[in-house]
């Protein structure tokens, strides 16, 4: 039934573009032209190699603030989330509630997040770090939930008739189980928060997006595909090191 | 002295326990006392309640009726964890180790039901009462392997990184789902000899899992269920037969004939009615 009215709502969405006209604008493809060609080759001056490996630098830091917090937030509400320690009925009044505050934060987006905060802090890094990371706290939460949920039941069997407390099953059992899944789901949004990072320049913060803004300003289309290699090396070189902790974790 | 040892020689008395299930491993009303230092062997087709009645004398379920005490204690007025743990201890039929813990972890693990939280916690950077998880593995001939992360070891080894995990629980009674069932001969000698050991050893040997063995050692219990009537009459003292929840035998296990097991195990005519209705439903 839901599937049936997503179909609808899929096919109700393209029937609402405009097929006939051009869907680009006039002298599009011209420009689109001049875009591409531009990668043949990139400014490759050491002077704004430079200025790109600056603007990574504070694209990261800004990443890796944002991620952090995110983590130190998300991973007490997934595991109160969870509802692994809820027994009591108060507890799962408690886990209820966090789910509803880890929906409340995911459901809505880092950039909106962020005109809320420019109102109550300025165009400031803290405004940056704030929007992206209490989204991705949202995020991180509800999936943390889910793989400490999704632990294999057997070994926590033992471990409580063992005599473990839920506390005990936790940290000996569901914890050390999930944990390769949280560390590569962290790991993959820590990527994310890096293209996050790199858009919150639309509030005046520095970095990658920022220089993108301004060479796209400037039609400078070279520095602009520059730029955009740094994200995409940036990107892999974190997936890369992702790769590398979760080889030596598995061995 | 010694004759109140005699008089309470019975550590495991079970008293008229029924279980029923909807479909099959159910209990018919079933009594019965274990001493103190008896290795009690659970023989019986699959389905005829070994597991059921293990689960009952760990306390993991609650029988319908009846009641199951061990040192004088009945099972159901003892609170989960602490009490129990220290009472009674189940290994089960996989050995459920956490596979990214350490071996040294898995075995600790055994000592959470008296462990504080906060103990536990810092344990698990700095592990605590380490000294008895290395005389366990020791025993077991696994002392090298105990930074090792259990899913590199074998089989073989992460059974006996299990039996450390029991012998670190330090309970009365030892309860064994299926031990060997998956074991070569020879293994299955090797960790039947580590069980029964536990139970039958001197005082002295045993006195760093127990810390209240001594000269009037309360004693302990081992019950595992098996098949084989060899390693039966070979470690075990007493065995009982069970088939459709009911108890055929109960007997030293140097009395048990081929012929016992043959009989409990024979799925004859009369005796197949009943299974097939009770698998119908």
């Amino acid at each position: 039934m839901l599937s049936l009215l997503l179909l609808g709502a899929i096919v109700w969405s393209l029937a609402s573009i405009n097929w006939r006209g051009p869907i680009g604008h006039a002298g599009g493809g011209a420009a689109l032209f001049d875009f591409v060609q531009a990668l043949f080759p990139p400014e490759l001056s050491a002077e704004f190699l430079l200025v790109g490996l600056l603007a990574t630098w504070q694209t990261v830091t800004f990443a890796v603030a944002s991620i952090t917090l995110a983590v130190l937030i998300g991973f007490p509400l997934g595991v109160m989330a969870s509802g692994t320690l809820a027994g009591s009925p108060r507890g799962k009044a408690a886990m209820v509630l966090v789910r509803l505050l880890l929906a409340s934060l995911r459901s809505v987006h880092e950039l909106v997040w962020a005109v809320l905060f420019v109102a109550a802090f300025g165009f400031s890094s803290l405004t940056a770090i704030l929007a992206i990371a209490l989204p991705y706290a949202g995020i991180l939460g509800r999936v943390y939930a889910e793989r400490l949920n999704d632990a294999p039941e057997r070994p926590l069997i033992a471990l409580r008739t063992g005599g473990a407390s839920p506390v005990g099953v936790l940290l000996y059992g569901r914890l050390p189980m999930a944990f390769p899944d949280l560390l590569s789901y962290s790991f993959y949004r820590f990527e994310c928060t890096i293209r996050a990072a790199a858009i919150m320049s639309f509030i005046g913060i520095r970095g990658l997006g920022f220089e993108i803004q301004l060479s796209l300003q400037d039609l400078m289309f070279g520095q602009v595909w520059t730029l955009m290699l740094f994200l995409v090396g940036l990107v892999v070189l974190v997936d890369l090191w992702s790769s590398k902790i979760r080889r030596s974790l598995a061995s | 002295m010694s004759e109140s040892i005699e008089t309470n020689d019975c550590l495991v008395a079970v008293d008229s326990i029924s279980k029923s299930y909807p479909r099959v491993d159910a209990l018919a009303p079933l009594t019965l006392t274990i001493q103190k230092g008896e290795r009690v062997a659970l023989a019986g087709p699959s389905g005829s309640g070994k597991t059921t009645l293990l689960y009952l004398l760990a306390g993991m379920i609650q029988p319908d009726s009846g009641q199951v005490k061990i040192d004088g204690k009945s099972l159901s007025d003892l609170k989960p964890g602490k009490e129990l743990a220290r009472l009674v201890a189940i290994m089960h039929q996989s050995n459920d180790l956490v596979p990214q813990l350490s071996v040294l972890h898995n075995v600790l693990a055994g000592r959470l039901s008296q462990w504080s939280l906060f103990r536990s916690l810092i344990s698990l950077v700095w592990p605590k009462e380490r000294h008895l998880a290395e005389a366990a593995l020791a025993r077991l001939g696994i002392a090298d392997k105990i930074l090792e992360r259990t899913s590199k070891l074998s089989g073989g080894e992460q059974q006996r990184v299990a039996i450390a995990r029991l012998m670190v629980q330090s309970s009365r009674v030892i309860l064994a789902d299926e031990p060997v069932s998956s074991l070569d001969p020879s293994r299955a000698q090797h960790i039947l000899g580590l069980l029964t050991g536990l139970v039958a050893s001197p005082p002295g040997s045993s006195s760093a899992f127990s810390s209240d063995s001594g000269p009037d050692s309360p004693g302990m219990v081992l019950v595992a269920s098996l098949h084989s009537p060899d390693l039966i009459r070979k470690y075990f003292s007493k065995v009982i037969g069970l088939r459709q929840g009911r108890l055929q035998f109960d007997m030293p296990a140097s009395d048990l004939s081929d012929s016992d097991l043959e009989s409990l195990y024979n799925l004859d005519e009369d005796a197949r009615q009943p299974l097939i209705a009770g698998g119908g439903r």
